[in-house]
């Protein structure tokens, strides 16, 4: 797999995007691993939060959106806390993650979850779960 | 026209953003202000035609004090200085006036600095530069510092080389191999520390440190502590004779925590010096908590090591009958134990107790001094009185005790029963007065059979030690029926044989030994029914820890807050009237008093009443004599100094001073009254000199090398089979337990001062009394080669602390052939082989969110070589190392790291460790393989992290006493970070090796010798000369020539 | 110090159990509070973004309308809540521009500057009414139950909220030690439970609560005690899904903290909703019932 690293690469409307919504510095990021190292989801992860950072460093927008990466995190912010830079990467999955809901690609339909487990469930899952997934 | 007093020159150029009119006005300004001073304007002042001019100017001018005024003066300041010193300047400062730029805004701000510059240009009078000392100070005897001091001492000039532990060698003698070349650094080092060691200039002072500096540059006064190492070097021979004697085991800094030193060690075999040196952290507490001064630390510590006759010698030097002494003391050793901080204490009574049952029969005798004549009688064969005439027997006096009943033992055979202190041990033990040569008499009674005036006519000082052997009355009605009686009394009967049961219901009043005594004695007499009752709660109960639960076991009822009002019963008793308690505020003893509840009257049946409320001496005789004085309580009242009584030459010692106390009090106050009356005999006055030393008891225990387990339980005959059983029911321990519950101790003091390594030293070269002292020495220059220390792995709490979880330094110390395990690679938890390691990089590093932002250089290498040296070890073992980025910045570096990679069959994972934790005996490990774009988990046996280098505490704390400039990190900071790495930008101090920043073993080196060369252009420049040579002012200079 | 109580949605509906035993808890310890009158969600988590500032109206609408209801400060049972109220005064206390923004939204409550305290449970009871008391009031002492005290995320991340060490938490270890029971930490304690992942992937949720509580069970834990009502869900509920995935999965009993406590004080068992566990506590009612007939129940 190829791609081509244009100058304009290095300031993609999708690196900007994050960082206005994160207030974070993507560019901080030294690629040391931590972040991937202790989340919880990363098995599960096509994209780990690493290799995230540094599709976000370079505007691969295509990856970044496609990949289930943000979807998969649950918000623990593990990866927060233990990187050695001070990056919140979890203000950085819920800015990827609000890349695609501000454009109403939700991630979980609401109207799709059958009656019973409304009821079931815990306000707390169901509402931060619309929180996460859901514009 | 004379020569000016001052020129002051004015730099400027375009580069350094000074304009022309700025330097004009400067200089007009400084003009108008010092009309004697001479100022110009110089175009580019560093250019060699700038400065050319300006040496040429001063030289014409015949000035002997120049002010340069330019940017960067720091710099500036030496090539200024330099130059004009050899054109005979006597004095030059060099001060920048445009700090913010240059322009009308800053013109006064410019002149201002200018001005408070010449105020700070001495007056030019003697020669203001002498030749500096031709002697450097060194501080720090590791790579750095040896190699400084070697280059400094070869090329003729002296070096005070000082060393703050007991050998020079520092961290690179704690390696296995060193990399790239896998040298092993004992080999390669240890003849540079043998050369610095005999070399004819160099002064090494090992175990000191640097107390303070003073003077300047050329001329410092420096005073250097010399630790007492409490060993005498100049008659050390190093023959480790000591170490091997000395039982005290503590945690080893040298060994990182994978072994324990002896408090007497050496660090390495190698070392320079190769003397051995004591570890003293102050007094153990249990030491300064026993009343009789034993030293517990240390036959505690001789029990670790089942040296039980050195224990017993150790025990018997202050309490010459332990098997009673650990059968009956209340232990306040114990309480002060620090182990009590862990888990509990360690039982230093039951150990005294197993010392004294080991050796009995082939117990060492002490030898008496030899008969000096003098006699002296003790009267009370008791604890206190045998130790006395014990005391005094060993200094070499005639000494005779006179006792009223027909066996020695006093309380402890008619007060102690006989199943707390079996009757065998108390025979035996105190046989020794007599084996000694004290002449015992029994049956002698002070009063009718002797008296204080004859004894004291016979003999040259008396000693009463008569003890308190009266029961207190109760003081309420009914005292005088039958049936009630003192609990001394009662037991005195029983231990005659006089007492052959107990029947009925008996009632003890009281809370004190004495009254469990009498209670679990009825128990075994046949009564059905014993009750203690005692006034306080049970926190206040003075009874020995142990007794409550032991009397409760037995059967014996204990009924609290209650105070007696009166005896009921017709002739014989039959009840006691009770008046409930509550705790109010404390007495003057502390404990809370017992306030009665009005109106809450209860009773107690009981036939016999026993009352065991305390105790006096039982001496009417002395009653009646005048020159005997009694307290209230009715102990003899004695000066508390000497112990002498209100006769010359009679002193008084044991329960009749102190009122009913414990055996090891009586015991201690036999020692101390036999001092006392030493003291008299001698002539001596036995007031003086008698408060103990103020001890330096430790606070803090160092509890890295606490071994783990729990506190011995010793057996017991089961507390239901105890009626009429007056046998010993504490069985004891075994010695197997012994051994275990004494290496529970701390040994919170390191040495125990036992003096066994005194007694094995062939050329007598141990000396505990050591002191610290300090010597001067006269330096010209510093070197701080303070070295560095690794970030603690603690700090990192997702990876530790576990015990399996190591830095690199232990790591070392474990792959190291003359470390503690020979090479062997052995986990630290449980001493099996680790098969598979993972190496953890940047660990406290390269993190400025959490711990140390910078790259500690030399940790991608040595990972690298730790790898490849557990390869080399452990056939088959794996490593994954756990990388950021691997740095192979030096000579040979990257081909070692792609050695490891392509033959070493290392694994290289990019990613950093976020969590490591146990399962079961291995390590879980959570990683990142980024270059396979993965998470990754390991599980190992064993983790070894690369930690940060720091800078070592000491050097840091030394810093800033001399006030060296230093970041935030504690690394000391250059004077220039480009072209003076050097030195400090205090004048005289020069830095080398990692103290200035993490550096390789060559870099030190290297950075060791730059800097000795340093010294050495600063020990060689020329002096000032004498005279300044004034000539005829010339053209003004400067603008080209 | 009046407390404002402030429950949170699910307090009131499926963790209904975790409010009484709360109820029954704060009153024992004669804290002084009262449920605030009225409250809204509290958002059920910290909005992570730093441009959606309505994220932040409904955390701190409530803190608003407790100081407006006389209340000296917040207390708070689950975890959620406290976190995203604290954190969300952190903002705005921190950030001029949000603070204008957000109070010149909510001006119908008066001007404010941040600060407002914050309390979760369990730090009233240490640093407040103290462990000593605790222990006092707990008559019935849980003798000895092996407790792992699992925090999730949200009670000690990040660091700003000051409940405890990020990493070394001990809060509910002293909490249930007070309680007189044995707690078991162990190293996944404050591990994600799967948090939203109720909802949409329980299979992934099932996968973290699995590797928890396997975990505790490691370490010798006969019951976690949580609290977190999501937690709990997915601890407890969760392992139906568990055992689907692991058919061979032992169920652990898990309960909250506030039962805990209420059942040492001496509550009975029946009115403290452990109906509703999917793994009920049995080894714990079987313990109490055991010492409560006078015998300690070998262990």
């Amino acid at each position: 797999m190829q791609f081509t690293l244009k100058a304009r690469d290095l300031d993609s409307a999708i690196r900007r995007k994050v960082e206005e919504i994160s207030g974070e510095n993507v560019y901080a990021c030294y690629q040391c691993g931590k972040c991937s190292a202790g989340c919880p989801s990363a098995y599960a992860m096509d994209v780990i939060p690493s290799q995230i950072m540094r599709f976000l460093q370079v505007g691969l927008e295509e990856d970044l959106l496609g990949s289930n990466t943000p979807w998969i995190c649950a918000s623990c912010e593990i990866c927060s806390v233990r990187c050695p830079r001070g990056i919140e990467v979890a203000r950085i999955m819920e800015a990827l993650r609000h890349a695609s809901l501000r454009k109403r690609l939700d991630r979980i339909a609401i109207q799709g979850i059958p009656a019973p487990a409304i009821k079931e469930t815990p306000p707390i899952a169901l509402v931060s779960a619309f929180r996460k997934m859901t514009s | 026209m004379t020569a000016p007093s001052t020129c002051v020159f004015i730099c400027r150029c375009d580069a350094a953003g000074v304009d022309a009119q700025s330097a004009a006005a400067l200089a007009e300004d400084v003009s108008a202000a010092f009309p004697d001073a001479a100022a110009h304007v110089v175009e580019s002042g560093c250019s060699p035609r700038g400065i050319g001019g300006i040496v040429e100017s001063a030289r014409s001018l015949g000035c002997a004090r120049v002010l340069v005024a330019s940017c960067a003066p720091g710099l500036h300041m030496t090539a200024f200085r330099g130059m004009l010193a050899n054109a005979g300047t006597a004095e030059c400062l060099v001060v920048n006036p445009f700090p913010d730029g240059a322009g009308p805004a800053q013109r006064k701000k410019a002149f201002e600095a200018v001005r408070d510059a010449m105020g700070k240009l001495a007056p030019c009078a003697e020669p203001r530069r002498e030749k500096p000392v031709p002697r450097a100070l060194v501080v720090g005897g590791g790579v750095a510092g040896i190699q400084a001091s070697l280059d400094i001492a070869n090329a003729g000039y002296k070096v005070t080389l000082v060393e703050k532990e007991s050998s020079i060698g520092g961290h690179m003698l704690q390696l296995s191999e060193v990399f790239p070349t896998l040298d092993c650094p004992q080999c390669i080092m240890t003849p540079k520390m043998v050369e610095v060691a005999q070399h004819d200039n160099i002064d090494l002072r090992a175990c000191s440190e640097v107390e303070f500096i003073e003077g300047e540059a050329g001329k410092f006064r420096a005073v250097i502590r010399r630790k007492a190492a409490f060993i005498d070097w100049a008659k050390c021979t190093g023959c480790g004779e000591c170490s091997a004697a000395c039982p005290v085991e503590i945690y080893s800094d040298w060994d990182r925590g994978t072994a324990r030193k002896k408090a007497t060690s050496r660090p390495f075999a190698q070392a320079v010096p190769n003397k051995f040196r004591i570890t003293k952290n102050g007094v153990s507490p249990c030491r300064a908590a026993c009343p009789a001064a034993c030293n517990a630390h240390g036959y505690v510590a001789f029990a670790s090591q089942g040296k039980w006759a050195e224990a017993y010698s150790l025990i018997t030097e202050r309490i010459p009958f332990p098997g009673i002494v650990g059968r009956v003391c209340p232990h306040p050793c114990e309480d002060a134990c620090h182990r009590r901080g862990v888990d509990q204490a360690v039982s230093i009574c039951v150990l005294k107790r197993f010392v004294a049952d080991r050796m009995r029969g082939r117990e060492p005798l002490p030898v008496p001094a030899p008969d000096h004549g003098k006699k002296v009688a003790v009267v009370g064969a008791g604890p206190a009185g045998l130790t006395a005439a014990l005391k005094l027997k060993l200094k070499g006096y005639k000494v005779c005790v006179f006792e009223a009943s027909d066996r020695p033992g006093g309380m402890l055979v008619w007060g102690i029963p006989s199943y707390r202190l079996p009757r065998d041990v108390v025979r035996d033990e105190l046989a020794l007065p007599a084996k000694l040569g004290v002449e015992m008499h029994f049956n002698r009674r002070l009063g009718p059979d002797i008296s204080v005036d004859g004894l004291r006519r016979e003999f040259d000082a008396v000693v009463l030690a008569l003890g308190a052997g009266k029961s207190w009355k109760l003081g309420i009605e009914g005292e005088n029926l039958g049936g009630v009686t003192g609990a001394v009394e009662f037991l005195a009967r029983v231990n005659r044989g006089e007492v052959a049961s107990v029947r009925g219901r008996v009632l003890v009043i009281g809370g004190g030994n004495t009254a469990f005594d009498a209670a679990r004695s009825a128990i075994r007499l046949g009564a059905e029914n014993v009750t203690i009752a005692y006034r306080r709660s049970i926190e206040e109960m003075p009874a020995n820890p142990g007794e409550v639960e032991g009397a409760g076991a037995e059967g014996v009822k204990i009924v609290f807050l209650a105070t007696p009002l009166r005896i009921l019963g017709d002739g014989k008793a039959g009840a006691v009237e009770f008046l409930r308690n509550e705790l109010g505020p404390p007495d003057k003893t502390g404990r809370r008093r017992p306030v009665a509840v009005q109106g809450s009257e209860f009773r107690i049946e009981a036939d016999l009443v026993v009352s065991a409320i305390g105790q006096a001496p039982d001496a009417p005789f002395l009653d009646n004599d005048a020159r005997f004085a009694f307290r209230k309580t009715g102990a003899l009242d004695v000066d508390m100094v000497t112990l002498q009584t209100g006769v010359k030459g009679v002193f008084a010692a044991g329960d009749v001073v102190s009122g009913p106390d414990t055996v090891v009090g009586a015991i201690a106050s036999g020692m101390y009254v036999a001092e006392s009356v030493d003291l008299f005999l001698t002539g001596a006055d036995p007031s003086f000199g008698r408060e103990p030393p103020a001890l330096n008891v430790v606070e803090k225990p160092d509890l890295r090398a606490a071994r783990a387990g729990e506190r011995a339980k010793a057996a017991e005959k089961a507390p239901g089979a105890r009626r009429g059983d007056f046998t010993e029911f504490d069985l004891g321990i075994t010695e197997e337990q012994a051994i275990a519950e004494a290496r529970r101790c701390l040994n919170c003091a390191g040495c125990c001062e036992c003096m066994n390594c005194v007694k094995a030293c062939e050329p007598k070269a141990v000396d505990h009394a050591m002191q610290d002292r300090f010597e001067e020495v006269e330096a010209g220059a510093v070197v701080l080669a303070t070295g560095y220390d690794l970030y603690p792995v603690a700090k990192i709490e997702e990876y530790a602390p576990d015990p399996d979880v190591i830095d690199g330094l232990q790591f070392e110390r474990l792959l190291c052939p003359s470390g503690p395990t020979d090479g062997r690679v052995l986990r630290p938890s449980d001493g099996k082989e680790p098969k598979d390691v993972v190496l953890v990089a940047c660990a406290g590093s390269r993190d400025p969110e959490h711990h140390k932002p910078y790259c500690s250089r030399v940790c991608c290498l040595y990972s690298t070589k730790l790898a490849m040296l557990y390869r080399h070890a452990v056939h088959g073992g794996k490593v994954h190392y756990f990388y950021i980025d691997v740095r192979t910045d030096g000579k040979m570096y990257e081909e070692f790291y792609q050695r490891a990679q392509q033959e070493e069959g290392v694994n290289y994972v990019k990613g950093k460790v976020s969590k490591i934790y146990r399962v079961g005996d291995r390590l879980r490990v959570l990683g990142a393989d980024l270059l396979a774009g993965k998470s990754v988990s390991v599980d190992a046996d064993m983790v070894v992290l690369a930690m940060a280098m720091v800078p070592n505490q000491a050097g840091i704390d030394l810093g800033r006493k001399l006030g060296i400039a230093m970041n935030e990190h504690g690394f000391m900071t250059e004077q220039h970070g480009l072209l003076m790495p050097l030195e400090s930008s205090r004048p005289g101090f020069f830095f080398a090796g990692t103290c200035q920043g993490p550096k390789d073993i060559p870099e030190c080196v290297a950075h060791a010798s730059g800097t000795a060369g340093r010294v050495l252009s600063f020990f060689g420049r020329k002096s000032r000369p004498a005279e300044v040579k004034k000539e005829p002012a010339s053209a003004v200079a400067g603008q080209g020539s | 110090m009046k407390y404002g109580y402030y429950p949170g949605c699910t307090l009131k509906k499926n963790a209904a159990s975790f409010e009484k035993s709360a109820l029954h808890v704060m009153k024992a310890a004669g804290i002084e509070f009262r449920e605030m009158k009225v409250w809204n969600c509290c958002g059920t988590s910290f909005g992570l973004t730093k441009d959606m500032l309505i994220h932040q109206i409904a955390p701190v609408r409530n803190i608003l309308r407790a100081r407006q209801e006389g209340f000296d400060a917040i207390v708070t049972l689950c975890s959620i809540c406290y976190n995203t109220l604290k954190r969300a005064d952190s903002f705005i206390s921190s950030d001029s521009m949000v603070k204008r923004r957000i109070t010149g939204f909510l001006d119908e409550y008066g001007p404010y500057e941040g600060g407002f305290p914050v309390f979760h449970l369990l730090e009233v009871l240490e640093d407040r009414i103290g462990l000593g008391a605790v222990s006092k009031l707990a008559i019935r002492p849980l003798s000895g139950l092996r407790a792992a005290a699992y925090y999730g995320c949200m009670l000690v991340r990040p660091a700003e909220l000051g409940f405890d060490s990020m990493e070394r938490p001990g809060r509910l270890r002293r909490f249930l030690k007070a309680l007189g029971a044995e707690p078991v930490d162990f190293p996944l304690s404050t591990e994600c439970c799967g948090a939203y992942h109720a909802v949409g992937e329980p299979a992934t949720a099932a996968e973290f609560s699995r590797k928890i509580i396997d975990d505790a069970r490691l370490r010798g834990a006969e019951i976690i005690v949580t609290g977190c009502p999501l937690c709990h869900h997915n601890l407890d509920r969760g392992q139906a899904e568990i055992i689907r995935a692991w058919p061979g999965f032992n169920p652990m009993p898990v309960m909250y903290f506030t039962q805990a406590a209420a059942l040492a004080f001496g509550e009975p068992a029946a009115g403290l909703g452990f109906e509703s566990n999917f793994a009920p506590p049995q080894v714990l009612l079987d313990r109490l019932a055991g010492a409560a007939a006078g015998r300690e129940a070998p262990r």
